[in-house]
């Protein structure tokens, strides 16, 4: 954590290319700046991404447009209630002419995953996802596959509770780094789309911003940014806080998540080092999909626990 | 970690361990004074409590309690043979104790029981005083604070310190409070007073009867009769420390007694004579008499006290609690008269006397009728005539005085007194028997002497024409080393004879020098306690109060000191503040929460969960005029608490932009 | 908000107890002139004294924070989850908290370490249904030695909803005026079109639980059949025969209980609102929402 920090003229020029990044997006996802730049951190600090909304504003553009602006290969599935993990991780199939069983590769092997509805496919489908994201490789008949580096999934779904859709598990949602809402935009946004260029037409047109080895030098510079004791205490009294209140508190890895998604968030400000403030920007973001299963309290939603928390939680 | 529970109405037990702890030491007073049933009692159904909290027993039954308290009721009564009086009343209080603590388990009665226990330590005082009882005291009224902290602060695992220590800060900062009460919280003296005092004081010391084997009864009692400070600095040789305790001039034989309530000495008989005098100041153990001590001979009494016929002290209240007060002593006898009447009643002799001892005193006086000569002349029977000092004289039987001076010749102090007062009455010469003290123990480190109850003597006075009365110590011819070396010193003298091997074995071992030195410093403490804290009452607060005035104090020096003493406070105050917030970080800390504490009064207030970046902009929109100052202090704050590496200077920047920050109007 | 509100300093229940003792120590102490009596007497009101101003600083540097609470319903209890946060350098002990006016009884921590928090559940009974507000929440203390409390109020905002009393007649009604049909015992408002699956509930029939999904090693889903339109219930507050409109409010409530404990999709109409049948809890808290927020 006590990294030395990153030489300024270094750090203005990733902030540079963050901030083109971001700009790209925006120009596409009109009128949500904020998710955005949630959403960008959120790859900078190497994490899945799972956006959460109602249908139609805009979720798959978004996340085709990340995908796309990242400048690395990705993949598209769309997930159904019939879809076999076979069918995303890759099936064995026996080649006549080698005489042996070859695994054909899934649309998972990919740098970057866009994964749209997530929880229209069953549990076990899901599972087979999650636990790829987590191990970064996956295991098809007693064989070991690595996935390529680096390895994005950003997932898309819908709120929970409509009719045919299946909850992802809550051990698993630990693994998206974040969870995003868009919201409805507002009307300035949405004239501004309605008289614009075609959404679609304007994902075909966009141009990579990152090299992949910018996007590695980004990577790296987010875990640099200092992160001082008295923030780690901060992080840490967020971390009891959550443990005493809800029956299921936050975990180290999500610790840890809160503290590189502040990072890269610092970085993305032209910082170097972590504020209470990074954390605070990011905590509902990082937090509210990992609280939201609280059995006490089954009437709040895991937004409004997080942001009580961070509403409550003295800064040192 | 903080722990959590509902009002629980059951008593843990670490706060209960506490409280037993705290009981036990409230019982030594109660050993030795009251039926020892009573004590015994106590510490059983402690133990008892111990057993059966844990199991969840305890006293529910009302029939049961009732029973209980009736036995207990008819048990004092038996022990005591009635109710009143101080024993019986403090047996009840802890029997009754004994019984609440097997039923108590709710938190309310916690309270209670702590009560009762600083009723105890009340009932203990009233029982006995010593210095070694008040520690005892003092320890039980400490840990039952500790046991109520405990009680607070809940059920915390193996921390025995912590509540300690606020007992002992609290006991800390009580100091000086209780300190000024005692010095000048006002003692009014309400007017129903209560027969308390335990009857067993009564019986420390002589009494108003003199008659064979009761001063030698004393002899071994190592109970402090009285201590004395010489403020003068001047210490009277040992052979002259005569301690006068009350004259009898009424008996003959064998049997002599004092007067019932003496009228006061004439003021003429009052007149202070020329001449040495020695100056004390004598604190008085409580002995139940009314007699106080002082050495030959006493002129002007003490507050609160008469001269009596014979030139002794008699207090005007019997002594039931340690008395203090100052003596001066005048090496000669004031009075030079003798008026016909008194002097008639000093040569009476009943005619039932032994006609012997009257012819031994007749062939005296036909000898030489010279009175100087006649007490010579008597004091050479008692040298020439083999006589022995014993404590252990036998018994005498009726003819008790013709026995000891013609038969046994064996004798204590009191034997010789008397006898030899009843033969110079027989030969004409006015004679009266002193009783009170000889010798003392000198302490080296409360510059005080100590005299105990086998100090206890008896002496003669005799009436002589121009010298007036003088005092002569038959004793003196027989055992000249008692009158010398002091009681504890002549016994030892006398070799194993006087004594058990083992006795002298002990007393060789406590001679030691290093028991010897605790032994006096212990004293001291004691004396101090005595002095200092016992003696204390209303009178002498009175005194007191009166001599502190604080108008005599020049106001210069007065305002200085209080100044001083404020001022001492006020850095103690500030320095311990500095001391806690000694490390970088937490000063950095302070002076961002200054900050806030100031933006706070000019309307910007940062909310706890606020980070500081965020609170600046907001306090900048709030404050435009303080807009720059806020960014350049917050940023120094920043870069204090959360960068990497810090640059010099930065922590003087906001310790300036803070200094600088203008407080609100208010 | 920054707390303004200064500590109340009254003797504790314990207090008339020691003033007993005191008075006796007194009394004694002065009848017979006794001055170790004295000295135990002024040991005792010296210490009580000087243990004043540690009641008082034992409740600064104290913050409360008043969470949200579930809604609960008129009658019921309230739990509000509250955090008292310890800003002081000294740890604080026994400190217990209430809701002001609230008829709850006050909950207790015994130590708060400094710098830590600890959580209590206050419970008060909710009242009349509708929005309230707690302003503030009051601290009470008595360390260190239980004959002093001090106590002080502490701003804390929190809104929470008082569902109407449920009361009235449990049989729900029978359906929609238009659509009386199928009476299917006590699996009601299902209907013959597969619309998907659900965790099964223990307790449901059996009847439709996936067991082929079981045989494939998944959890207990019970397959749900889109209910049909007849079975949808119409909750309607004007259709209501009831004079007084709390009373109809509790009969709406009951039933919206009754339906969703009987998975039976129901809508609520009320005067200027509407809310389309649908089932879930969602649907549930915003119906009963409506119904507390009536006016």
């Amino acid at each position: 954590m006590f990294a030395k920090a990153c030489h300024p003229a270094h750090r203005a020029r990733v902030n540079n290319a963050a901030d083109a990044f971001t700009k790209q997006i925006c120009e596409v996802i009109v009128g949500k700046a904020d998710a955005v730049k949630l959403a960008v951190a959120c790859l900078l600090a190497r994490g899945h991404l799972l956006i959460e909304d109602i249908p139609g504003v805009g979720k798959t553009t978004l996340s085709q447009a990340l995908a796309r602006s990242l400048g690395l290969a990705f993949q598209r599935i769309q997930f159904t209630s019939d879809l076999l993990p076979a069918d995303i991780l890759g099936n064995s199939i026996f080649d006549r002419e080698l005489q042996q069983f070859v695994f054909h590769r899934g649309p998972l092997f990919s740098q970057v995953v866009l994964i749209d509805e997530v929880n229209r496919a069953t549990a076990k489908t899901q599972s087979a996802l999650l636990e790829a994201m987590e191990e970064d490789h996956i295991s098809a008949d007693g064989v070991t596959h690595e996935l390529p580096q680096p390895f994005f999934v950003i997932a898309t779904q819908n709120p929970q509770h409509q009719i045919g859709t299946f909850p992802l598990p809550e051990s698993q949602l630990d693994r998206f780094l974040m969870r995003i809402e868009l919201g409805v935009p507002d009307r300035a946004s949405e004239r501004a789309m309605l008289l614009g260029m075609d959404r679609r037409a304007m994902l075909k047109e966009l141009k990579p911003v990152f090299t992949p080895e910018t996007l590695l030098e980004i990577q790296t510079a987010v875990r640099q940014v200092h992160a001082s004791g008295a923030l780690l205490d901060y992080l840490q009294d967020l971390l009891d806080a959550s443990r005493q209140r809800h029956s299921a508190g936050l975990s180290p890895r999500a610790g840890l998540a809160l503290l590189h998604a502040a990072q890269a968030w610092a970085l993305m400000h032209d910082r170097e080092m972590v504020l209470p403030e990074d954390i605070q920007a990011v905590g509902v973001s990082v937090m509210a999909h990992r609280l939201g299963h609280d059995l006490d309290q089954p009437g709040l939603s895991g937004r409004t626990l997080a942001d009580a928390l961070l509403h409550s939680v003295p800064v040192p | 970690m903080s722990t959590l529970r509902k009002i629980d109405t059951r008593i843990p037990r670490t706060p209960l361990l506490w409280l037993a702890a705290a009981l036990v030491f409230t019982v030594p007073p109660m050993f030795g004074t009251l039926s020892p049933w009573v004590p015994a009692l106590f510490l059983v159904t402690l133990a008892l409590k111990f057993w059966m909290e844990p199991k969840g027993y305890r006293l529910r039954l009302a029939l049961w309690k009732l029973i209980l308290t009736t036995a207990a009721l008819a048990a004092i009564f038996f022990s005591y043979g009635s109710l009143k009086g101080i024993e019986p009343g403090v047996s009840l209080i802890v029997v009754l104790m004994s019984l609440k603590m097997l039923e108590a388990h709710t938190a309310r009665e916690f309270h209670v029981m702590v009560m009762v226990a600083w009723v105890l330590c009340l009932c203990g005082f009233f029982l006995a005083q010593d210095l070694s009882i008040a520690l005892c005291l003092l320890i039980a009224f400490a840990l039952l604070l500790v046991a109520l902290l405990q009680f607070h602060r809940g059920p915390s695992r193996n921390t025995w310190w912590p509540p300690l220590r606020t007992a002992g800060i609290l006991i800390l900062q009580a100091l000086p409070v209780i300190a000024l009460l005692f010095l000048f919280f006002p003692r009014v003296s309400t007017g129903f007073r209560l027969l308390m005092t335990p009857s067993s004081s009564a019986a420390a010391g002589f009494s108003d009867r003199m008659s064979p084997g009761g001063i030698a009864s004393l002899a071994s009692s190592t109970e402090v009769a009285f201590r004395a400070e010489f403020p003068d600095g001047k210490i009277p040789r040992a052979d002259v420390l005569y301690w006068r305790g009350v004259v009898m001039s009424a008996g003959a034989g064998m049997e002599w007694r004092a007067r019932q309530a003496p009228a006061a000495l004439s003021p003429s008989a009052l007149r202070p004579p020329a001449g040495e005098t020695t100056r004390q100041r004598i604190t008085i153990e409580p002995h139940g008499e009314h007699w106080m001590f002082a050495l030959d001979w006493p002129v002007q009494p003490p507050p609160g006290a008469l001269l009596a016929p014979g030139n002794y002290l008699w207090s005007y209240q019997s002594i039931r609690k340690p008395r203090r007060y100052e003596v001066r002593s005048f090496a000669q006898h004031p009075d030079k008269n003798l008026r016909q009447r008194e002097r008639d009643a000093l040569l009476e002799v009943p005619p039932s006397i032994s006609p012997r001892a009257r012819e031994l005193a007749q062939s005296w006086v036909a000898a030489n009728a010279d009175p100087r000569v006649i007490v010579i002349s008597a004091l050479q029977f008692f040298r020439a005539q083999g006589f022995r000092y014993s404590l252990s004289p036998g018994e005498y039987r009726k003819n008790d005085l013709d026995e000891f001076l013609f038969e046994r010749r064996v004798g204590f102090c009191e034997h010789y007194a008397a006898s030899f007062a009843t033969l110079m009455r027989l030969a004409g010469v006015p004679a009266r028997v002193v009783v009170g003290y000889l010798g003392g123990e000198y302490n080296e480190f409360g510059r005080f002497l100590l005299v105990r109850q086998s100090d206890t003597h008896a002496w003669c006075e005799v009436w002589l024409p121009e010298a007036g009365w003088t005092r002569v110590d038959p004793t003196s011819v027989v055992a000249p080393d008692r009158v010398n070396l002091g009681f504890d010193s002549f016994l030892e003298r006398r070799g194993p004879s006087a004594e058990t091997n083992t006795g002298a074995f002990a007393r060789g071992w406590a001679r030691q020098p290093i028991f010897t030195n605790l032994r006096l410093a212990w004293q001291t403490l004691n004396y101090t306690w005595d002095t200092r804290v016992l003696s204390f009452d209303a009178e002498t607060q009175e005194a007191f109060v009166a001599n502190v005035d604080l108008t005599k104090v020049p106001p210069l020096q007065l305002s200085v000191s209080v100044l001083l003493g404020a001022g001492a406070l006020y850095a103690l105050f500030v320095g311990g503040r500095h001391f806690r917030t000694r490390s970088r970080e937490d000063r950095v800390k302070g002076l961002y929460e200054k900050f806030c504490r100031k933006a706070a009064r000019r309307g910007a207030v940062r909310e706890a969960w606020e980070g500081p970046a965020h609170f600046a902009n907001r306090a900048m929109t709030l404050l435009p005029n303080e807009s720059e100052r806020i960014g350049r202090l917050i940023d120094a704050y920043l870069k204090l608490r959360y960068s990497a590496q810090v640059p010099a200077g930065v922590f003087e920047d906001l310790t300036r932009e803070v200094g600088a920050f203008p407080r609100g109007k208010q | 908000m920054k707390d303004r509100s200064f500590t109340l300093l009254r003797p504790a229940r314990s207090f008339a107890g020691l003033l007993c003792v005191l008075l006796a120590m007194w009394y004694a102490a002065s009848s017979q002139n006794n001055a170790a009596a004295y000295l135990l007497l002024f040991a005792l009101s010296s210490v009580i004294l000087v243990s004043i101003p540690h009641t008082i600083r034992n409740l600064s540097g104290l913050k409360v924070t008043a969470e949200s609470a579930k809604p609960a319903f008129a009658g019921d209890e309230i739990f509000l989850p509250v955090e008292i946060s310890n800003e002081a350098r000294a740890p604080r002990h026994s400190v217990s908290v209430s809701v002001p006016g609230s008829r709850g009884d006050e909950e207790r921590v015994d130590t708060i370490a400094p710098g830590k928090g600890a959580r209590v559940m206050l419970r008060f009974p909710a009242q009349v249904r509708g929005e309230h507000e707690v302003g503030s929440l009051r601290l009470a203390t008595v360390y260190p030695l239980g004959f002093m409390r001090a106590r002080k109020k502490l701003g804390a905002r929190q809104r929470y909803l008082v569902y109407p009393k449920p009361g009235g007649d449990p049989k729900l009604p029978s359906g929609s005026a238009h659509a009386q049909q199928a009476k299917r015992g006590p699996e009601r408002g299902e209907g013959d079109d597969f619309a998907g699956v659900r965790a099964y509930v223990p307790g449901e029939s059996q009847r439709h639980i996936d067991w082929k999904a079981v045989a494939r090693g998944q959890a207990l889903m019970t397959k749900q059949y889109a209910a049909e339109p007849s079975g949808l219930l119409d909750l309607d507050f004007a259709s209501l025969r009831l004079s007084d409109p709390e009373n109809r409010l509790s009969q709406l409530t009951l039933w919206v209980i009754e339906a969703e404990r009987a998975r039976r999709p129901y809508g609520l109409r009320l005067p200027g609102a509407a809310i389309a049948p649908s089932l879930g809890d969602t649907h549930f808290h915003r119906c009963l929402r409506a119904l507390a927020l009536f006016k």
